[in-house]
């Protein structure tokens, strides 16, 4: 086969994949909302891969760029609690403790983007996953997994997340010998009464040898390991468990609908089994709004970060995210004259937040227009 | 109720537990589909055919429950009761031995596949092993080809010379044995991959590569003859020169550089001349067309698994689509269900049943939702399927046309039960059972009054007791009211459940 063939196979292949895609871009293209939403995202996009380039992290931070420079002679001179305004050395002024604002600005980008596609991405996953099963096979095992979610929702997002992230250690205790122990116990116990032949023989000979070795351990010297958890991968934690229900009740919604029609009667027919009729057959035909849904999510994300930020429970004071530069405004903006003389210490991260979150919003109704079968005409 | 049959229902008990009551749905069904015949199922709407199919494939869905009763499926002396398998062995025979075609093709297909991967989809949960394994042995054929192509090539060449000496002679009679002896192994042998990478770097030398490197070593030859004369030109040009010393120092300069480049065209040039034309080296990436081709006989460059199962399958479902008649099916199997018309998605619909060649087909009211002239194409296809195929149909219907049409036999059911059972000749001619004389008057013809049965069909949540249908019957008798009368055999091959017939 030369690559030619295979080329002009894949171009057949593909074709109303690009057609279809071709067609989204169009409808994109006609909305200008549409497209300001795009261009501000590939906007943020292109600040977050030139962040190294835009503000190079100085020496003194050796090598971490996550933490922002302070301005040591303003700090000598003027002190922690007065902020200085934009000058051609800091852009955007410096903020309480001298705290280069625009440092904070340009590397939040980073902060953003990962806290935002990870919260969302990690919840997306485990909300579908959650809500198609239950979806699928109803019954008890609905009531269970939707009473769950039910639980989690019934709690206010922002309290919610505040409280998990109080509440989570800043370290977690790992006996790794303790968990060697289970796994392989589980193993050796699963081959020996499943798998009864020569493979299953050497599998539980391997996982054997785990357990000893974990045993030995755990009556002699348990191996521990300390698993750190920094302050921002606790707001990660916290803002992923409070956001996967919302997914789940999405999904089990559209799996509902989509589990009733003939083509799942026809898979099932066919004997399928039910992994396959699930994502052959109900997945890719319900998965559109989660899409949607999720992409209006990455700005209320970030948003719900920078209010646990500003109530301080976020990442520390020197790490650059725009949450955590308004918060520290908060000390220099004690009365109504400072408030409107050190304005730049928070409209300026506030306003990186702001454009964050528009631009996803915008990018999200855009994909609606685009996605819904309801909403697009040809 | 024999050997020959693939499938046998007996008493067969399906139950709805609603809210407003147990729906007996299905009262002990007696039903026989016997290899290679078209069995028709007729009833009423509600009268229990359609539970009737789903229970065969064991899926009938909640809140129905099969209460009792056996589905035996035969295969070759082979006996299996489904509802006793389990959940994954019946998967294997669902799709595989029983394939069901739906009323609403459109419905029935997945709006977000191509029709291609709507049948392969089916292949691939019963055929895959298969259907890799002749990917495998399609891949194999095509080496054994091209192995023989290339060595018959070789064997024409060796016949073509004119040995002179006597040693020579040996030689060529030697390799001539070597080559037919290699002939001799190809049917038995698949060869290795070490072996079709060799065979290509031998074709290759033999063949094209000698030429293209005479071809390249003259251009180059050429290229490098020209790029000397010029810089042999210049440098006369710039010898006869002559100016201020600033001027001489900048024709220095330019001398100085053309020196080096003649230098290096020279060394190029004596490398080149070292060379014989057939070694010269093409490089890295140097690709000819059609290098490995042997006359119409392809090697396959990589031994590429994914794909070669790729095209089988595509061929497979092109083969699918054409025994269902389907024009252009190349085309037709890269369109989605929203592009085709209702008789070519009823079409593919029962080529995704019979992807898999099912002994029995149940078509559930395949044509029930088409034009009339479409309708009559689905049943002139599925009379051919049958013919070719030799899988047995359930062909359930409430159009008597259609049964006296297509069907070999008849089952007519009424209120979940089979009433009548028998030829289908012998069913329009001479039927027994009250409610099927009764379903045969009602057929409308042209110049009479419309006949109907007197009643309604009762309701399934409080069932009459005694025979379903003794409140419609006009031979009604006192036992009919309590005792349900058994399904028995009165002529030869023809099945009653009614007191009239000694079904006491």
């Amino acid at each position: 086969m030369s690559l030619t063939s295979r080329w002009e196979d894949f171009k057949t292949g593909m074709r109303p994949r690009l057609s279809e895609w071709r067609f989204m871009l169009k409808r994109m293209r006609q909305s200008n909302l549409a497209m300001a939403g795009l261009i501000i995202i590939l906007c943020f996009i292109g600040i977050a891969c030139l962040a190294p380039v835009l503000a190079p992290p100085p020496a003194s931070n050796r090598g971490d760029p996550w933490i922002i420079p302070q301005d040591q002679t303003y700090l000598k001179m003027i002190g922690p609690n007065v902020p200085t305004p934009p000058t051609v050395q800091h852009v955007f002024g410096t903020t309480y403790y001298q705290y280069d604002i625009y440092y904070g600005c340009i590397w939040g980008t980073i902060t953003a983007f990962r806290v935002g596609l990870t919260v969302v991405g990690i919840s997306l996953i485990a909300g579908v996953i959650i809500g198609t099963i239950a979806a699928f096979y109803g019954g008890v095992i609905d009531e269970i997994l939707m009473r769950f979610t039910d639980i989690i929702l019934a709690f206010p997002g922002l309290v919610l997340s505040m409280a998990i992230v109080l509440a989570f250690p800043e370290a977690i205790p790992l006996n790794l010998s303790e968990l060697f122990l289970g796994i392989s116990a589980f193993f050796v116990l699963i081959f020996l009464g499943l798998k009864r032949d020569r493979t299953g023989a050497i599998w539980v000979a391997g996982f054997s040898v785990i357990l000893v070795f974990s045993v030995l351990t755990y009556l002699y010297h348990p191996l521990i390991l300390a698993l750190n958890i920094g302050k921002l991968d606790k707001v990660l934690i916290a803002l992923t468990l409070v956001s996967w229900p919302s997914y789940a009740r999405l999904i089990r919604g559209e799996v509902l609908r989509v589990k009733n029609e003939d083509f799942v009667e026809a898979s099932k027919a066919s004997g399928s089994s039910d992994f396959r009729t699930i994502t052959r057959h109900i997945l890719p035909n319900s998965i559109y709004p989660v899409f949607i849904v999720a992409t209006l999510d990455i700005g209320s994300v970030i948003l719900t970060a920078a209010a646990l930020a500003f109530i301080g429970i976020g990442s520390p004071p020197y790490f650059p995210d725009w949450g955590q530069i308004v918060s520290n405004s908060e000390s220099v903006i004690t009365n109504g004259v400072a408030i409107v003389h050190n304005f730049y210490t928070f409209f300026i991260p506030g306003m990186f937040i702001a454009m964050f979150v528009v631009g996803w919003n915008l990018l999200g109704d855009a994909l609606r227009d685009v996605l819904d079968p309801m909403l697009r005409r040809r | 109720m024999s050997q020959g049959d693939i499938v046998e229902v007996k008493d067969l008990e399906v139950k709805f537990y609603t809210y407003s009551g147990v729906v007996e749905a299905l009262d002990g069904v007696n039903l026989f589909v016997r290899e290679g015949e078209i069995l028709g199922l007729v009833g009423e709407t509600g009268s229990g055919k359609s539970v009737t199919s789903l229970a065969i494939m064991r899926l009938v869905p909640p809140p129905g429950i099969i209460e009792g009763g056996r589905i035996i499926l035969r295969d070759s002396g082979k006996q299996q009761d489904t509802l006793t398998m389990s959940e994954s062995s019946i998967r294997q025979i669902r799709g595989k031995d029983i394939a069901m075609i739906f009323q609403e093709p459109r419905a029935y297909l997945n709006p977000v596949y191509s029709v291609e991967n709507q049948i392969s989809e089916v292949m691939l949960v019963h055929r895959k092993e298969e259907l890799y394994e002749n990917s495998v042995a399609s891949v194999q054929m095509r080496i054994i080809d091209g192995r023989k192509a290339v060595l018959e090539k070789q064997k024409a060449q060796l016949d073509k010379e004119k040995p002179e000496g006597e040693k020579e002679k040996a030689e060529l009679a030697k390799r001539r044995e070597a080559i037919e002896k290699k002939l001799g192994q190809q049917t038995t042998k698949p060869p290795s991959n070490n072996e079709i990478a060799s065979y290509r770097r031998l074709l290759r030398a033999e063949r094209y590569w000698p030429a293209e490197r005479a071809r390249q070593y003259q251009k180059k030859k050429a290229k490098l003859e020209k790029l000397r004369a010029d810089v042999q030109k210049q440098k006369t040009a710039l010898e006869q020169k002559k100016g201020t010393e600033g001027q001489m120092a900048k024709i220095n300069k330019q001398k100085r550089a053309l020196m080096t480049w003649s230098a290096h065209y020279d060394r190029q040039y004596a490398e080149l001349m070292k060379l014989e034309p057939y070694q010269f080296n093409l490089g890295r990436g140097a690709r000819i067309k059609g290098a490995i081709r042997v006359g119409a006989i392809r090697f396959p460059a990589r031994f590429n698994r994914k794909r070669q199962f790729k095209a089988e399958v595509q061929k497979e479902v092109v083969k699918v689509l054409k025994s269902v008649e389907i024009p252009d099916p190349e085309r037709v199997s890269r369109m989605y269900p929203h592009e085709l018309s209702g008789g070519m998605a009823q079409r593919v619909v029962i080529a995704m049943a019979l992807a898999c060649n099912p002994r029995l087909l149940i078509a559930d009211e395949p044509t029930t939702n088409l034009d009339v002239t479409v309708q009559a194409q689905i049943l002139n296809l599925v009379k051919t399927l049958k013919k070719n195929l030799g899988s047995a149909i359930l062909y359930i219907t409430h159009d008597l046309g259609v049964v006296a049409q297509s069907c070999d036999r008849v089952s007519v059911m009424y209120a979940g039960n089979v009433v009548e059972t028998a030829d289908v000749f012998e069913t329009f001619s001479n039927p027994l059972h009250p409610y099927t004389r009764a379903l045969l008057e009602s057929i409308p013809r042209p110049g009479e009054p419309f006949k109907s049965i007197p009643g309604i069909v009762p309701s399934l949540i409080n069932p009459l007791k005694g025979c379903r249908f003794h409140d419609r019957c006009s031979y009604a008798q006192e036992q009919c009211l309590t005792m349900k009368p058994k399904f028995l055999e009165v002529k030869p091959d023809h099945y009653v459940a009614c007191h009239l017939y000694g079904g006491s």
